[in-house]
């Protein structure tokens, strides 16, 4: 096989090895980042609406029904859904949700929402679920919310929308103390909220992360996630801060960092007092904390004064979550005011409700009060009931903590189990990259190996080659001193033979000396010829051929015929040759061949003279005759073509032999 | 009639001389190489010129070229030890009269003198001889043909066609149906078909 052909076979493997190396390239991914509109197309009267600023204004949902109904007659229903959105959102966001707003929005719901992209409508399920949240039935409100997380995606709107169904879902899970499934929520939130271009919208993701490690008790966790939330919240004027801030204290409660507790809630609560939000929702659990902070001053005038002022405020919310906050609180003071509360129905009617809706952490506060109450009553009966409920709540939230533990556990473990996995993956593209570097190195090899036996092979043919040169040269030697030996033997039996024969017969007669020296003149002529064709240079290559065959027809009775188109461009020294492995090749045939005819040709063309030589004998094999020792006619045919710049070609089957041999003019 | 001899050897030189005196001519020259011989062919045109081939300078053959391109008036014979085919074609070539063997020149050399100073050729009959040497002492019928005759006959023998046997012995078609009416010629058969196959059967070749 050729040098060549090998190259040509590892040039095509490489290449396949580049694919494949390709091929297992990972594509990177790309993500499309949604940028959040500079300017909102809104109107005058939705600018109006959407501005915090004048949604305690009094007129402020006259102007929007006035504004929705105008619309809706026209028939422009995406102003009429983009101004109700404005107004879900805000009314949302305090918490009010008032009964003519709800029919409003039912009405729409039913009528004209198919009349504009889902997008546009979203909000009546984003306020639905926020009316459920409030009212505590957390199960009503994932489902709804969950209608909002099948927005497609494809552009800021419907992203942003989708993040933050999610971050109320995993809110709502949070609640309900379903960690796992709040944790999954959140994270998918992030997902959508990182494929914007707007990063403080994280904050209410790091708020639930903040609240999920509080549930888990993770409480450095917690901080540090409510931390960045309100890191988020910096510059913006109205913003959620109260809420993470009341998140903090909780945390702080809970971990039972009384002393931050206590001096958060007071900060918090003057900040809020002064940045003069209305916003009752928030400032009932900011002051519940405030007064707590008040209690355990001993300052229960005081106490008794700011219940006072946010109890109008709370009838006019009308919020259930914040009633009953504020139901607890009122019963907190009296017991610690009265020994006692005057009424524990309020409280213990909410019971049910809170354990329908499985609110785990309000019941705790409900039982705790109650027991409070109880003690303080000396009422041991029914405080040994509360204590044995409140354990149960106890233990069943603590139970609940323990099953979130073990959530916790196997978010970690599935954590590390994804770890691992990666590890894994990485593992085997490592080893897949280690597999393909070992199959180039492989294939390397083994073109380098090829390559090596390609050399080797030329090598040894190149050594044969030597050896059979070395060993035509010995016997070039050896035949030498054969044809010496030949000439001396013939000069000796023949012609000193006959010259003493002669000199014995000399006296005798004179005809039958004459004869013997006619004889011994023909002999030397013989040996002479043999020797050298006779003045080769005079008589010149065509003719010496032809008195070679014609010689050859009488002398060996073999049929030669010869076609010599030659006009006499080589040297002598050249021509000598040709006649000299032309005279090789018919002795080989001669003796050899066992063929009826042969034929030479000298044939003269522009640039070249091709020699050819050809017998219908019954042929040999060409390669194992030269391989052998006794080829010295084949040797002496091929150095002699290589000597005068040709190349014998010799080619025999059993029909018969052909040697050619080419010959460039100019030499 | 001028005789002009050349030859490098002295003693073959004199013999010669001897003789070609004693055959009644005059040898106005005799020199040991080919320069000298043409120089004193251009000077005396003598009527005979009886050169040795292997001369030093120029040899016989040489000169003969030289006398011929010349076109001297002087004849050329050759006597040389040379009994091939080859030298003697090249000489004939040259327009020699006479070529004549060495070992010879004793019986044949008055004769070709002779002859050549009538203005005619004189070969050597052992020359001649020579020529058909190898297959003269064969005397059956196949013996007036010629190699390729009679290899054309032994292959109608094997049954051969015309087309076979131009294929066997390197020959065209048409040179062996020549062959063929030569043979038929020489072996004085009838022009019929196939005749020769018959004969070849008939003769148990």
């Amino acid at each position: 096989m050729s040098v060549k052909k090998y190259i040509i076979q590892f040039r095509i493997l490489f290449f396949l090895c580049l694919l494949i190396l390709g091929a297992c390239n990972k594509q990177k991914e790309e993500t499309i980042i949604y940028k959040k509109p500079l300017k909102l197309n809104f109107d005058a009267t939705c600018t109006w609406l959407n501005d915090v600023e004048n949604y305690n204004k009094k007129n402020y949902l006259s102007v929007f029904y006035t504004y929705y109904n105008q619309k809706i007659k026209e028939g422009k229903f995406i102003e009429a859904s983009r101004a109700m959105e404005i107004v879900s959102l805000k009314k949302s966001s305090h918490v009010s949700f008032d009964k003519p707003f709800m029919n409003t929005i039912n009405f729409y719901s039913k009528n004209y929402r198919n009349k504009v992209p889902a997008i546009n409508a979203s909000f009546v399920e984003s306020y639905l679920g926020d009316y459920y949240t409030d009212k505590g039935e957390f199960a009503k409100a994932i489902s709804y919310y969950t209608k909002n997380t099948l927005i497609p995606v494809n552009d800021y709107k419907s992203c942003y929308k989708k993040g933050d169904a999610y971050s109320t879902i995993s809110w709502c899970y949070q609640c309900i103390g379903d960690q796992k499934s709040a944790l999954a929520a959140n994270y998918k939130a992030l997902d959508y909220f990182k494929q914007t271009d707007q990063t403080n919208i994280l904050q209410t993701l790091y708020d639930n992360f903040g609240g999920i490690y509080e549930a888990m008790h993770d409480y450095d966790n917690a901080l540090k996630n409510n931390s960045l939330a309100i890191k988020y919240t910096r510059g913006e004027k109205y913003s959620n801060v109260y809420t993470y801030l009341f998140n903090r204290i909780n945390i702080y409660d809970h971990a039972g960092q009384y002393d931050k507790m206590y001096a958060l809630s007071d900060s918090t609560y003057h900040s809020f007092k002064k940045s003069g939000e209305v916003n009752t929702w928030i400032e009932v659990p900011l002051t519940q904390y405030y007064i707590k902070k008040l209690y355990h001053e001993g300052k229960f005038e005081e106490s008794k004064n700011l219940l006072d002022e946010l109890k109008p405020e709370v009838i006019a919310l009308n919020s259930n979550i914040t009633n009953l906050e504020y139901d607890v609180l009122v019963a907190e003071y009296e017991i610690k005011k009265n020994k006692g509360i005057k009424d524990t129905k309020l409280i213990k009617k909410s019971i049910p409700i809170l354990l329908e809706n499985r609110h785990f952490g309000k019941l705790r506060d409900c039982y705790s009060v109650l027991l409070d109450d109880a003690v303080a009553k000396k009422d041991y009966k029914n405080a040994h009931l509360y204590a044995v409920e409140g354990a149960k709540i106890q233990d069943s939230i603590a139970s609940m903590e323990m099953a979130n533990a073990v959530i916790e556990f196997d978010v970690k473990y599935k954590t590390k189990k994804k770890e691992q996995q990666i590890a894994l993956q990485e593992n085997t593209i490592q080893n897949k990259n280690t597999t393909i570097a070992l199959l180039v190195s492989v294939l390397i090899g083994l073109g380098l190996i090829g390559v090596a036996l390609v050399l080797l092979q030329k090598q040894r043919k190149l050594k044969k080659e030597k050896q059979n040169t070395q060993l035509y040269t010995k016997q070039l030697l050896e035949k030498t001193e054969e044809e010496r030996k030949r000439i001396a033997s013939d000069l000796h039996d023949s012609v000193s033979h006959e010259l003493l024969s002669l000199k014995n017969t000399f006296e005798e007669n004179a005809e039958s000396t004459n004869k013997k020296i006619d004889g011994i003149i023909n002999d030397i002529r013989s040996i002479s010829r043999n020797l050298h064709p006779i003045m080769f240079d005079k008589v010149g290559l065509k003719a010496t051929i032809n008195q070679m065959v014609e010689r050859t027809q009488n002398v060996n009775d073999f049929m030669v015929t010869a076609e010599i188109d030659y006009k006499g461009s080589l040297s002598s020294v050249v021509e000598l040759q040709i006649y000299r492995i032309i005279q090789e090749a018919l002795s080989n045939i001669i003796k050899y061949a066992d063929a009826v005819a042969a034929r030479i040709s000298v044939i003269e063309y522009k640039s070249t003279i091709v020699i050819e030589i050809k017998d219908n004998g019954k042929g040999f094999n060409v390669q194992e005759t030269l391989n052998n020792n006794h080829s010295f006619g084949l040797h002496n045919i091929i150095e002699r073509s290589r000597a005068i710049g040709g190349e014998a070609k010799i080619v025999s089957d059993p029909n018969g032999t052909i040697i050619t041999i080419e010959i460039k003019k100019h030499l | 009639m001028n005789v002009l001899i050349a030859d490098d050897h002295p003693f073959t030189l004199q013999g010669t001389k001897s003789f070609v005196e004693a055959y009644g001519y005059k040898v106005a020259d005799t020199c040991s190489n080919g320069v000298a011989a043409l120089n004193l062919i251009k000077l005396h045109h003598p009527d005979i010129a009886i050169l040795d081939i292997n001369m030093p300078g120029l040899d016989g053959l040489d000169v003969s070229l030289k006398v011929q391109e010349s076109k001297l008036r002087t004849k050329i014979i050759l006597l040389t030890m040379h009994k091939e085919m080859t030298i003697y074609k090249k000489a004939i070539e040259y327009g020699i009269y006479g070529y004549i063997l060495k070992e010879h020149a004793q019986t044949e050399l008055e004769k070709c003198l002779e002859e050549v100073a009538k203005g005619n050729r004189y070969v050597s009959t052992f020359l001649e001889d020579d020529l058909f040497q190898d297959h003269s002492n064969d005397d059956n019928l196949l013996s007036k043909l010629t190699l390729s005759e009679r290899k054309i006959i032994e292959l109608i023998a094997q049954q051969k066609t015309s087309k076979q046997i131009a294929g066997l012995l390197f020959l065209s078609e048409k040179t062996v149906e020549g062959h063929r009416s030569n043979i038929i010629e020489k072996l004085g058969l009838p022009k019929e078909k196939n005749i020769l196959l018959k004969w070849v059967i008939l003769n148990r070749i």
